[in-house]
């Protein structure tokens, strides 16, 4: 069986970490957030495993955004792309929402970049 | 989204102590500073991560280091070695695209809009320029990387030490609006207490504020500091062919007699633009921005000015706006002193008109023949209608 990518919630240090107050915390309060990526597999969004991604959890995505979608818990933050009618769509081998199901599936942000940093650097 | 552009900057991680540490490895992990000595009233030129860590930062003084951190370790610094170790980081940078700015000895901006036939995608070549600099001269790169220099610039700060942040094509603005107002490149320690004295601490807040508020408060600046708080930048990455040694190009003229005359202003501010721009041409150069001076009779002075979308070098194009910035400056009814025109925001350049140029409007030969009439005969042997109510020469 194929391993299926995750996001968890991360800190990160250097100057991110200084610009932000150090505190990129995981509660909907924050406006920034870093998710390290865990893939297996490279993907056609250029991602690669340990990335860590920026996310402003301001609830205004729009048509083409990269956002990261959960239904309320860590477990469940996956990437979707929002569409033009403003569904959703799988991306990076992240799994779809299925919008019928209960807790329903919700954009917990919009990703605004990507950090990699050298190997050994948190 | 599509990238429209693709602009790296690159900023090599305590360079000269890093140069150090490739110097004499033992140095590696301790707290390193380079500057002069404490007894000479030396101060800090460059600290390492480790050094940092116990508040020490570069340009303070080397005895309050030594106090701070006993067990610092100084070195005098060789400038010559660094200019080598960075000649041979510009060479690998040269080799990714032909566009790259120096901005300092440690610092570039590379346009590589163009490049991914050649190079492959932005990204990966930026992690290749990385890998390259580390494993040829055990140097740090940390690379931001988005549609311009600014969000860039911001995103090579965030990603440090030894990171690569890529901000994505339109989510420039959401990358800024949380971080404070000082993280914008050109705010310095004044903007930022009258910022936070408004209540804008992050660049979320400027952004979202009203242009006219900022214009009362801080005149064009204000506009200018909206559009950058919202991620918006044009400003070209210049390669050192298309980089002027001059900064600004400016006339000015105090007048023999004070004066309220509004046409004399006027012809006076066209005679002033077509020298200014007749050196730009003389020099290849465009500008894109114009700064009007107007001192009154009683000495009181102010400056306004203007960006065109696209840099020029003909007066026919900045005359119209001149004209306009120059009737809303004057808002007094005192007599005129001096007036003065700067054109700044220089590259390299022809001026090559537009596409879609007014039909009528004074192209190419035309201000070139003028040119050649004014270079052989004087410069008052041709002039504009305008022009003939100012005092002959």
């Amino acid at each position: 069986m194929k391993a299926k990518p995750f996001l968890k919630y991360a800190r990160t240090g250097g100057k991110a970490a200084q610009f932000t107050g150090g505190s990129f915390v995981d509660d909907d309060s924050s406006t920034t957030f870093f998710l390290s990526l865990h893939q297996p597999r490279a993907d056609s969004e250029g991602f690669q495993n340990g990335d860590l991604l920026a996310v402003s959890s301001r609830p205004d995505a729009e048509s083409g955004d990269l956002v990261v979608w959960w239904t309320g818990a860590s477990t469940t933050l996956a990437l979707a792309r929002v569409q033009e009618d403003l569904s959703l769509a799988a991306v990076a081998g992240f799994a779809s929402p299925v919008l019928d199901s209960e807790p329903v599936p919700r954009v917990r942000g919009v990703v605004v970049g990507r950090l990699r940093r050298a190997e050994g650097v948190s | 989204m599509t990238r429209l552009r693709s602009v790296l900057h690159a900023d090599l991680d305590a360079f000269f102590v890093a140069v150090e540490c490739v110097l004499n490895p033992r140095l590696k992990g301790r707290p390193v500073v380079v500057g002069g000595a404490p007894e000479k009233r030396g101060v800090v030129a460059a600290a390492s991560y480790e050094a940092r860590s116990f508040g020490i930062h570069s340009a303070m003084p080397m005895a309050q280091a030594f106090r701070l951190c006993p067990d610092l370790v100084r070195v005098s610094g060789s400038h010559a070695m660094y200019s080598r170790a960075s000649r041979a980081v510009f060479e690998i940078l040269g080799n990714f695209t032909p566009i790259v700015e120096k901005v300092s000895v440690d610092e570039a901006y590379l346009d590589m809009t163009g490049t991914n036939l050649v190079v492959g995608r932005t990204l990966d070549a930026a992690e290749k320029m990385r890998r390259e600099v580390r494993e040829r001269l055990r140097l740090d790169l940390t690379i931001g990387s988005s549609q311009n220099r600014l969000v860039s610039k911001v995103a090579s700060a965030f990603a440090k030490p030894q990171g690569l942040f890529d901000v994505r094509p339109g989510q420039e603005a959401r990358f800024l609006a949380p971080l404070p107002v000082k993280t914008l490149p050109g705010v310095g320690p004044v903007t930022e207490e009258k910022l936070l004295g408004f209540n804008l601490p992050t660049l979320g807040s400027l952004a979202n504020t009203e242009t006219c508020f900022l214009k009362e408060r801080f005149g064009s600046y204000g506009a200018s500091l909206r559009r950058r708080a919202r991620g918006e930048d044009e400003t070209p990455v210049l390669p050192p062919w298309e980089r002027p040694q001059e900064k600004s190009i400016g006339h000015e003229e105090t007048f023999p007699e004070d004066t309220g005359d509004d046409d004399f202003l006027h012809a006076k501010l066209q005679a002033l633009l077509s020298a200014a721009t007749r050196r730009l041409r003389k020099r290849a150069l465009l500008a894109r921005k114009v700064t009007i001076r107007l001192r009154w009779a009683d000495f009181v002075t102010v400056s306004r000015d203007f960006t065109l979308p696209l840099a020029t070098d003909h007066d026919g194009e900045l005359l119209k706006p001149a004209l306009e910035l120059l009737h809303r400056m004057q808002t007094r009814r005192t007599l005129v002193r001096l007036l003065g025109v700067r054109l700044s925001g220089l590259c390299r350049g022809f001026w090559q008109g537009s596409l879609h140029e007014v039909q009528g409007s004074p192209g190419r030969s035309l201000v070139q023949a003028l040119d050649s009439i004014r270079d052989r005969y004087g410069d008052s042997s041709v002039q504009t209608g305008e022009a003939v109510r100012l005092p002959p020469r």
